[in-house]
């Protein structure tokens, strides 16, 4: 893998031993909640039952000398966060995203500092391209097909073809993609990848996200930001399908999909974890309300990456996160807009928890990408974003 | 048992499913009876959507707590798991999808295998009624489906809204009429409070 010699993104590799007794579901639960405001109080009301553990091993390497990480270990439960102890780092302009491409290669750079300046948006949108290009791990994917294509892949017949058809027309992310050569790249994309991961073939959601790597990856969308000229890149097609392997690969993402979402639902479980850890009050107060499975409330948000029905300038920065930071972007990411909706959630009983999580949590919280820079920072920095 | 003074502004909290396979229109049925919205264009419906509605079923406010289902395959194992509690279930097919009336069976089966049955309320929907030029299921095919299974059936289209309420309405008055029956039976209302999503009560008042 390219990371490993060049850089060491947060690449978190999570090992799961989970065993739950099956009568868990049916047993009343009890909560015993001390109303304490000291938060190392370990609770351990919803995973009383349950046997779990996990292992969270980081592939570390050292890039430069400039790096030097301090990890914070902290042990909860069973569980152990490593955490990376926040510092105040120079915002990466467009001449230092053009230096690291032109490289190939993050050397000066520090992980925070690249996290910190995707988050403040300061890639423009004609970067976007080569660093996607970049950071996928193109190349070796490419020399990986071996004698395979994406035009072979995509004109080759699948079983999935007939559910492809039915998603392509329904899958509007955006006005430009109601054109008809969209829908067929949509279409196209999901063919060669069906055809190629035979396993897994195609599940809903993975429309979602290649739509949004299309309408990202696509200029066009930026017209008024880049006046008068557009580049036209033949090969976006092509390209998407080698970012779309990247993450379904590399950054394991298949699993989220595989037969029985066994994947799926142990990165919901992580999660529910994490805000045991981190939000307490908020975890008991869904506790209480009776959200014991947090499965229907989460598991659109994986299966998209965060990207159903948002609008585009969003879903790029989550794609520029996601590319180099994976999963745990998104387990923070959500922790975030819980946190950021904490007051109004903890009024809330389950009906409107779960239609609220459904239909405002992810967009509401972006709102706050609207405000100017420096507020912008107070508020990342609020929400253990930055 | 008295009326209990409280804030709810519902008598009864029940959990429907709508079930069916994909693209048959379940999605736009729930938005048209919930909301009044019909739209052409809407995205798939990924693991699990949740809608609200209150209706007035008998001069009884039922609160219907609707769990509409994703209708690809792959989700079928995951969505099966969400019948458990279900009082009612919406089952629905396309009249332009000779597939998925052929598939309700299969669906049948799995409600069958996934819930108590006697305690689950059904109705059998053929959407998309609207189309007759593309129809590949008649309306007597359903029907003859539907008395077969002994469930009641209506053909329905979301987009001009024809017995969308009817089928919701003839499914709350079955489920409360099977509610009445089992408190009576067991004068155990908190029965019907286990089976419910989550922890808003249900009404504690057993006059039926």
């Amino acid at each position: 893998m390219w990371l490993t010699r060049s850089y060491s993104f947060i690449k978190t590799r999570l090992d799961y031993h989970i065993r739950k007794h099956p009568q868990i579901q049916e047993e009343q639960p009890i909560v015993t909640y001390q109303p304490s405001l000291n938060i190392k109080n370990k609770q351990r009301s919803v995973s009383a039952n349950t046997k779990m553990k996990i292992n969270i091993i980081k592939d570390f390497y050292q890039i430069s000398k400039d790096d030097q990480y301090v990890y914070n270990s902290l042990e909860i439960n069973d569980i152990i966060f490593i955490e990376q102890r926040r510092t105040d780092d120079k915002i990466l302009e467009k001449k230092d995203w053009l230096i690291i491409l032109k490289n190939k290669s993050f050397s000066g750079y520090k992980v925070q500092q690249i996290h910190q300046s995707i988050m403040l948006q300061t890639m423009e949108y004609d970067i976007r391209r080569q660093w996607w290009i970049f950071v996928s791990n193109q190349e070796q994917n490419i020399k990986e097909l071996k004698n395979q294509s994406f035009q072979q892949l995509k004109k080759s017949d699948t079983l999935h073809k007939i559910q492809i058809e039915k998603d392509v027309v329904r899958t509007i992310i955006h006005d430009m993609f109601k054109q008809h050569e969209n829908q067929q790249s949509l279409k196209n994309i999901l063919i060669a990848y069906a055809n190629y991961d035979k396993e897994l073939g195609y599940v809903q959601g993975l429309n979602i996200i290649v739509a949004n790597l299309l309408v990202c990856y696509d200029l066009s969308v930026n017209d008024s930001q880049l006046n008068d000229f557009e580049i036209i890149d033949k090969d976006r097609d092509e390209t998407v399908f080698f970012i779309l392997l990247y993450i379904m690969k590399d950054q394991n993402w298949r699993t989220v999909f595989l037969e029985g979402f066994e994947g799926l639902k142990i990165k919901i479980d992580v999660l529910e974890q994490m805000m045991k850890k981190k939000i307490p009050e908020l975890h008991k107060h869904f506790y209480d309300e009776g959200i014991t499975d947090f499965f229907p409330f989460f598991s659109r948000f994986y299966m998209t990456l965060l990207m159903y029905n948002i609008p585009w300038r969003f879903s790029s920065m989550i794609l520029d996160l996601f590319l180099i930071e994976g999963e745990e972007i998104i387990h923070k990411l959500i922790l975030a807009m819980l946190l950021y909706h904490k007051n109004k959630l903890i009024t809330r009983n389950y009906s409107d928890i779960r239609i609220f999580c459904q239909e405002s949590l992810i967009i509401s919280f972006l709102e706050i990408f609207d405000a100017p820079q420096p507020n912008l920072k107070a508020i990342l920095q609020k929400l253990n974003l930055l | 048992m008295s009326r209990q003074a409280n804030s709810q502004d519902y008598d009864w909290l029940v959990k429907v499913i709508v079930i069916g396979d994909s693209g048959v229109g379940k999605t736009n049925i729930l938005s048209q009876f919930c909301d009044a919205k019909f739209s052409i264009t809407h995205m798939a419906t990924l693991g699990v959507d949740f809608k609200i509605k209150t209706i007035d079923v008998d001069g009884k406010k039922l609160k219907l707590q609707i769990w509409d289902t994703a209708g690809q395959e792959r989700f079928r194992n995951i969505t099966k798991t969400y019948y458990k509690g279900a009082q009612g279930v919406i089952l629905t097919y396309s009249v332009i999808d000779r597939q998925s009336f052929q598939n309700v069976d299969g669906w049948l089966r799995s409600i069958q295998e996934n819930t108590n049955s006697n305690d689950v309320q059904l109705v059998l929907v053929g959407n998309k009624a609207d189309m007759s030029a593309e129809r590949q299921v008649t309306m007597e095919e359903g029907q003859k489906l539907s008395q077969q299974y002994n469930i009641p059936f209506f053909e329905t289209s979301a987009k001009s809204n024809m017995n969308i309420n009817e089928s919701f309405h003839n499914l709350a008055q079955r489920i409360i009429s099977t509610l009445c029956k089992m408190q009576a039976n067991d004068d155990a209302p908190k029965l019907n409070l286990k089976q419910t999503e989550g922890k808003e009560k249900t009404k504690a008042d057993g006059c039926c």
